[in-house]
C-alpha cells in the first residue's frame, strides 16, 4: 500500500487539514504538539475504524466542540498499483471505498479488501509491528504479561492475527467440532447440535409415522363409518318400515278392539231398543185389548154397585112361608086334642088330666108359637117379595143403565171384561212400568256409536291398513326385529359418534402431516448442515494442524533470521543471532562477548529498542506476507548512537524503497534522508 | 340473441399444500391458501358473475384438514347466497371418490354446488342460457384424451366445458398429457375452462376459447408471477374477453450472481425486496478465499426483506498464483492455502464445496475475522 493523501475532518484538533504523502522515506517533521500522533492515529482510524459503531472512543476523536463527528478521506495505491479512494464518514455512520470503476460501502467488505491491502488484520497487531513509537518500544521488553506477549507473537510467526495463534485456531476449531458432535459417539449430559438436530429429526419422523398411521387408520375409520353410516341407514329404514308396519297393526289393533266396542254398543242399543219395542208392543196390544174391553171404563165403585146388584138380583125371591110346615097344626091340633085329654082326664083324675092339659097346652103354644114364626115368615117372605120384587126393578133399570154403559154387555159380562180390563190395566201399569225403569235409548249417540263403527270399519278396510295386517305370530315376530333393529341401531350410533369423536380427532392432524413434513425438510437441511460443518471443521482442523507442523519450525527460523539479521544492521554487527522460543516466542540475544544467550531486558535502552525495532520489523514482514503496509515510526530512533541511528535510518530508507515509511519527528535531523519531508 | 354472461374461472389452489422448501414460513402460506378462497369468493361477488368454475384440484389431496374444508365450504354457502351456482370438478389431487373430500362435500352442502363426478354430464343454469359439461378425474392419472366427451350439442345456448388435464406440448410431454390443441377445438364449445398447470396460459383452439386459469397462490417454488383468476365475458357477435385478476400475494424472483463481493449481492438482492416474494439466489463465481460470500451472514441479511430466501451456493474458492504470493509457504496462512489446493486438486467435484468451505473457514480464523465455524 501506498499512501497518497489524507484530509482530515473535525479529527482531534484538525478541523478540515489535507497530508500528501509520497513513495518512500516521508518525514512529518512537527513541533511537540503539532498533530504527529493524532496523525498516526488518524491513519490507523482509516484502516481500521469502525465508522458504524458509535462508541466514545470515537466521539474522542472529534474535534472538541464539533457537533458532528469525524471524517477520514483516504486516497492510496493497493498492492496492484490501483487508486483507492476511501471515505470513513463517522458523522454519518457511512464507509465507502472507491477502487478504480468499482464502489463498495460494506464495512466488512471493505475492511476485508483493506486487510487484503495492509496484510494486517488488526490494529492491535498494526500497532505491534508496523506503527512503532519510541514509548511503545520501550515499553514492550517490560510488558509483564510475556506469555501474551509470546502468545501474540507465536500467532504473528505461524500467519495468523495476534491472539490467536493457530494452536488457538486448532483449539477453537476442535471445540466446534467436538460441540457439534457431542453425544453422538459416547453419551452425554448435553446433547450437541447434531445429536440434538439428529433426535429432533427422528422425534419428527416419529410423530409423522404417527400421524401417517393415524391418518392410515383414518382411512380405516373413515370407510368404517361410512360403510356404518350406509348399514345405519339402511337399519333406520327398515327400522321405519318395521315400526310403520307394527304402527299400522297396533292400528288394526286398536281399531278392531274399539270396533268390538261399538259393536257391543251397538247391540246393546239394538236390544235395549228391541225389549223396548217388545214391551211397547205388548203395552200397545194390552192398551188395544183394553180399549176393547167395553166395560173398562166404568168405574170400580160402578162395578161394585154392579156386582151387588148382580148378586141382589141373584138372590132367590123371599121363602119364608114357602115351605109351610105343617107340624105347626099338628102341633096344635096335638096339643088340642091333648089338652081336651087332659081336661077330660082332669076331671077323672086331675093329677093326670093336668099334666095331660098342660102337655096338651105346651103343645098346642109350641104348635102355636110355630104357627105364629111361619106366619112371620109368610109376611116377611111376602115383604121381602115385594121388596125383592122392586128391588129388582131397580136392579133391572140400572143393570140396564150399566149395559148402556158397557156397550150392551149385560151383568156378569160386564164383570168379566171390566176383570179383564182390570187385568190389561194391571198389565199394562207393569208394562209402564218396566218401560219407564228401562234406560232411555240415546238414538244420537247410538247413531254415533254407529257411524264411528263404520269408520272403524271402514279404516280396517282401508288399503293403507289392510295389506300391513299382520298374523298375531307375525306381529310378535315383527316387533322382535324391531326390537333387534333398534338395539343394533343404538349400538350403531354410538359406534359411529365414537369413530366421529375419532375422526375429528385426526381431522385436526390433517394440516400437521403438511406441517411435520415441512418440518423435517428444515430439519433434514439442517442436520446436513450441520454434519457437513462438522466435516469441514474436521477438514479444516486437519489441515490446519498439517500446515502448523509443517511451517512452525521455518517460519521461527525466518523470524529469527530476519530480525537477527535486521538487530545485526541497527547494532552495527555488535548482536546477530537471536533465539525465539517455540512456545511463547520469548527472545534471547547471543551475546558475542560472553558467548552466551541473554534476555533482551540485560540489553542496555538503546540495544533494547534496536532487538525490538528489527523483531517488530521482522515479524511486520512475515506477517504481512508479501503486502507492504505502510510503516509508521514515532520517533523510534531517539535512544541510538549516532552510529546505530545513521545505520539503522540506512536501512530504514532502504525499506522505503519497497515499502512506505512514514517517519514521525520534532527534529530536522531526519531531513536529508527523507524522500519526502511534510511539515506540520 | 342471447344474453352475455360473465363467470369466475380458477383452479390449482391446492387447499393444505405443504411447503418443504420454505422452511418455517410453509404454514404461513399454507394459511394464506384459505385467506386466497375466501379472496375468490368476496371477486366473484364483486364482479356479480353469472357462476363459478372451479377447475380441479381445489384441495391438495383428498384428506384435507377441517380448517380448510370449512373456508372451502364458506366461500360456498357465500356464493350460494348470492345465487352464483359453483361448479367443481376434482383434479389430480382431488379425484373425485366415494371417500373422497369432493364427495364428503357433496354429501354434506347439498344443493351448495354442482359437482361433476367422472361421468360426464350436462348441467343448465337456472337463469341463463348457458350449459357445462364437465367431467372429473377419478384417480390421480388422467385419462387418455380426456376432451373426448366434451362436445358442442345441438342449441343455442352458450356452451362451456371444464377439464382438469395436461396439456401436451411437443415430444417431452408428461406422463400424464392428454390432450392437444386439436382436441380442444374439435370440441367446439364457446370457452373451455382448464385446471392442472399453474400457470396462466391461453390454449385456444378453432372457435374454442380455452385457458389455464393457473394457481390463484403460489404452490410450487417457481411460479415467477402472482396468481391469478379469470374473469370470462362472453358475449354474442363479440371475441370473448378474459381478465386475468391478480389475488395472489406470494410469487419466485430468481436472481443469479456471479462473481460479486457480498455487498453487491445485496445490493442486487435488495433491489428486488418484497416481502411476499420468494428470493431464490444462485451464487456463481470463483473467489479468493478471503472473499468467498458468507451464505449464512447473507441469508440473515436479506430474511427481512423477503418472504423467503432460498440461497444455492455454487462459488468456488481459488487462488490466483499472483494473489498466491501474498500468502507466503512459510506461514501457517501459506501452507494451509497450499495444502488445500493441493487437497482440491486430488479431489472429486463432490468434495471440492468442503474444500472451499474449509479453506474459507482456515483463512478466516488465520487472519483474526470473527466467524463461527457453525451457525
Amino acid at each position: 500500500m501506498v499512501l497518497k493523501q489524507l484530509e482530515l475532518l473535525r479529527f482531534k484538533h484538525f478541523l478540515n487539514h489535507r497530508v500528501d504523502f509520497q513513495p518512500g522515506f516521508n518525514v512529518i517533521r512537527g513541533p511537540n504538539e503539532s498533530g504527529k500522533s493524532t496523525l498516526r492515529r488518524a491513519l490507523l482510524t482509516a484502516f481500521f475504524g469502525n465508522p458504524t459503531s458509535s462508541s466514545e472512543g470515537v466521539k474522542a476523536l472529534t474535534t472538541w466542540g464539533q457537533s458532528e463527528r469525524c471524517e477520514l478521506r483516504l486516497e492510496y495505491l493497493d498492492e496492484n498499483g490501483q487508486t483507492c479512494r476511501l471515505r470513513k464518514d463517522f458523522a454519518a455512520n457511512k464507509i465507502f471505498l472507491l477502487r478504480g470503476e468499482e464502489s463498495f460501502r460494506t464495512l466488512k467488505t471493505i475492511q476485508n479488501y483493506l486487510q487484503a491491502t495492509l496484510g494486517i488484520p488488526t490494529e492491535e497487531l498494526y500497532e505491534l509491528c508496523a506503527s512503532l513509537d519510541v514509548r511503545s518500544l520501550g515499553n514492550f521488553g517490560s510488558l509483564t504479561d510475556r506469555k501474551q506477549v509470546g502468545k501474540m507473537l507465536a500467532g504473528l510467526m505461524t500467519g495468523s492475527a495476534a491472539g490467536q495463534d493457530v494452536l488457538q485456531v486448532l483449539k477453537r476449531l476442535d471445540d466446534a467440532q467436538r460441540e457439534l458432535v457431542k453425544g453422538e459417539r459416547a453419551a452425554a449430559k448435553t446433547a450437541g447440535p447434531i445429536k440434538a438436530a439428529r433426535e429432533r429429526l427422528t422425534k419428527l419422523r416419529a410423530k409423522l409415522a404417527e400421524t401417517q398411521s393415524l391418518l392410515k387408520s383414518r382411512g380405516q375409520q373413515l370407510q368404517t363409518y361410512q360403510a356404518l353410516s350406509s348399514d345405519t341407514v339402511n337399519n333406520e329404514a327398515e327400522l321405519a318400515q318395521t315400526e310403520r308396519l307394527l304402527q299400522a297393526n297396533r292400528k288394526i289393533s286398536e281399531a278392531e278392539k274399539r270396533k268390538r266396542e261399538l259393536a257391543a254398543q251397538d247391540a246393546d242399543f239394538e236390544k235395549n231398543a228391541r225389549a223396548v219395542g217388545s214391551w211397547e208392543s205388548r203395552a200397545t196390544a194390552v192398551r188395544t185389548a183394553l180399549e176393547q174391553e167395553k166395560a173398562a171404563r166404568l168405574a170400580p165403585e160402578a162395578i161394585e154397585e154392579l156386582r151387588t146388584l148382580l148378586l141382589t138380583r141373584s138372590q132367590p125371591a123371599p121363602r119364608v112361608s114357602v115351605h109351610r110346615d105343617p107340624i105347626a097344626r099338628i102341633l096344635m091340633i096335638c096339643g088340642s086334642v091333648v089338652g081336651l085329654a087332659g081336661l077330660t082326664l082332669f076331671f077323672f083324675k086331675w093329677m093326670v088330666g093336668l099334666l095331660v092339659l098342660i102337655s096338651g097346652a105346651g103343645t098346642w103354644i109350641a104348635g102355636w108359637m110355630k104357627k105364629t114364626a111361619i106366619r112371620e115368615q109368610e109376611r116377611r117372605h111376602n115383604q121381602e117379595t115385594s121388596e125383592w120384587q122392586a128391588a129388582g126393578a131397580a136392579l133391572d133399570r140400572r143393570l140396564h143403565e150399566f149395559q148402556e154403559q158397557a156397550q150392551g154387555l149385560e151383568g156378569e159380562a160386564i164383570l168379566s171384561s171390566w176383570e179383564r180390563a182390570q187385568s190389561l190395566r194391571t198389565e199394562k201399569q207393569a208394562m209402564e212400568r218396566q218401560l219407564g225403569e228401562m234406560p232411555a235409548i240415546d238414538h244420537e249417540r247410538w247413531q254415533e256409536v254407529r257411524r264411528d263403527l263404520r269408520l272403524t270399519e271402514d279404516v280396517l278396510q282401508s288399503t293403507e291398513l289392510a295389506p300391513l295386517r299382520l298374523a298375531p305370530a307375525d306381529f310378535a315376530s315383527r316387533q322382535h326385529t324391531f326390537h333387534s333393529l333398534e338395539t343394533r341401531l343404538s349400538e350403531q350410533r354410538e359406534q359411529k359418534s365414537r369413530l366421529q369423536a375419532l375422526l375429528d380427532h385426526s381431522q385436526g392432524q390433517l394440516d400437521g402431516v403438511a406441517e411435520l413434513d415441512e418440518e423435517i425438510a428444515e430439519s433434514r437441511e439442517r442436520l446436513a448442515y450441520l454434519e457437513e460443518r462438522a466435516r469441514v471443521c474436521r477438514l479444516t482442523h486437519e489441515l490446519l494442524d498439517q500446515a502448523r507442523r509443517d511451517t512452525l519450525n521455518p517460519a521461527r527460523q525466518v523470524l529469527e533470521n530476519r530480525a537477527g539479521e535486521l538487530f545485526a544492521v541497527m547494532s552495527r554487527g555488535r548482536y546477530q543471532n537471536i533465539a525465539v522460543d517455540d512456545e511463547d516466542l520469548s527472545s534471547k540475544i547471543l551475546v558475542t562477548e560472553t558467548g552466551k544467550w541473554e534476555t533482551p531486558d540485560v540489553l542496555s535502552q538503546g540495544a533494547f529498542d534496536q532487538f525490538y525495532l528489527s523483531l517488530r520489523l521482522a515479524l511486520s514482514e512475515i506477517l504481512a506476507g508479501g503486502r507492504k503496509p505502510p510503516l509508521l515510526l514515532d520517533e523510534p530512533l531517539t535512544a541510538f548512537d549516532p552510529d546505530r541511528m545513521a545505520a539503522a535510518l540506512a536501512h530504514l530508507r532502504q525499506i522505503a524503497q519497497e515499502r512506505q515509511v512514514l517517519f514521525f519527528t520534532c527534529r530536522p535531523d531526519y531531513d536529508d534522508a527523507a524522500d519526502h519531508v511534510i511539515r506540520l | 340473441m342471447k344474453p352475455p354472461i360473465k363467470f369466475l374461472h380458477t383452479a390449482d389452489l391446492h387447499l393444505g399444500a405443504k411447503f418443504v422448501g420454505l422452511g418455517g414460513r410453509g404454514k404461513e402460506q399454507r394459511l394464506r391458501l384459505r385467506e386466497v378462497m375466501q379472496d375468490i369468493t368476496a371477486l366473484a361477488l364483486r364482479e356479480q358473475v353469472d357462476m363459478v368454475l372451479l377447475a380441479g384440484d381445489m384441495f391438495d389431496n383428498n384428506t384435507p384438514s377441517r380448517e380448510s374444508i370449512q373456508v372451502f365450504q364458506e366461500s360456498l354457502f357465500k356464493l350460494a347466497g348470492a345465487r352464483i351456482p359453483t361448479l367443481l370438478i376434482g383434479g389430480t389431487h382431488d379425484p373425485c371418490l366415494e371417500q373422497g373430500v369432493l364427495a364428503q362435500l357433496a354429501r354434506q352442502s347439498p344443493g351448495q354446488f354442482i359437482l361433476f363426478g367422472p361421468e360426464n354430464r350436462t348441467w343448465n343454469h337456472p337463469g341463463k342460457p348457458v350449459t357445462v359439461q364437465g367431467v372429473s378425474l377419478l384417480a390421480a392419472d388422467h385419462p387418455r384424451r380426456p376432451l373426448a366427451n366434451l362436445r358442442r350439442t345441438p342449441g343455442p345456448e352458450w356452451q362451456i366445458g371444464m377439464a382438469h388435464a395436461s396439456l401436451e406440448v411437443g415430444s417431452g410431454s408428461e406422463r400424464e398429457a392428454a390432450f392437444t390443441s386439436a382436441d380442444v377445438g374439435e370440441t367446439q364449445l364457446d370457452y373451455l375452462a382448464l385446471g392442472h398447470w399453474h400457470r396462466l396460459r391461453d390454449c385456444s383452439a378453432g372457435e374454442t376459447v380455452c385457458w389455464y386459469s393457473g394457481s390463484p397462490e403460489m404452490i410450487a417454488l417457481d411460479e415467477g408471477e402472482r396468481g391469478s383468476v379469470l374473469i370470462v365475458s362472453l358475449e354474442e357477435g363479440k371475441q370473448a374477453e378474459v381478465q386475468a385478476k391478480s389475488v395472489g400475494r406470494r410469487f419466485l424472483v430468481k436472481l443469479s450472481v456471479d462473481g460479486q463481493a457480498e455487498d453487491k449481492i445485496l445490493r442486487q438482492a435488495r433491489a428486488l425486496a418484497d416481502p411476499d416474494a420468494v428470493l431464490d439466489l444462485t451464487l456463481t463465481g470463483i473467489f479468493p478465499p478471503q472473499d468467498l460470500p458468507d451464505l449464512d451472514s447473507l441469508r440473515q441479511q436479506m430474511e427481512s426483506d423477503f418472504f423467503f430466501v432460498r440461497l444455492h451456493s455454487a462459488v468456488f474458492a481459488e487462488i490466483s498464483p499472483e494473489q498466491l504470493s501474498a500468502y507466503p509457504e512459510n506461514t501457517v496462512l501459506g501452507r494451509f492455502i497450499r495444502l488445500v489446493q493441493e487437497r482440491k486438486e486430488q479431489a472429486d467435484l463432490k468434495q471440492q464445496p468442503e474444500l472451499d468451505q474449509a479453506l474459507q473457514l482456515g483463512v478466516a480464523m488465520l487472519t483474526g475475522r470473527e466467524v463461527a465455524p457453525w451457525s
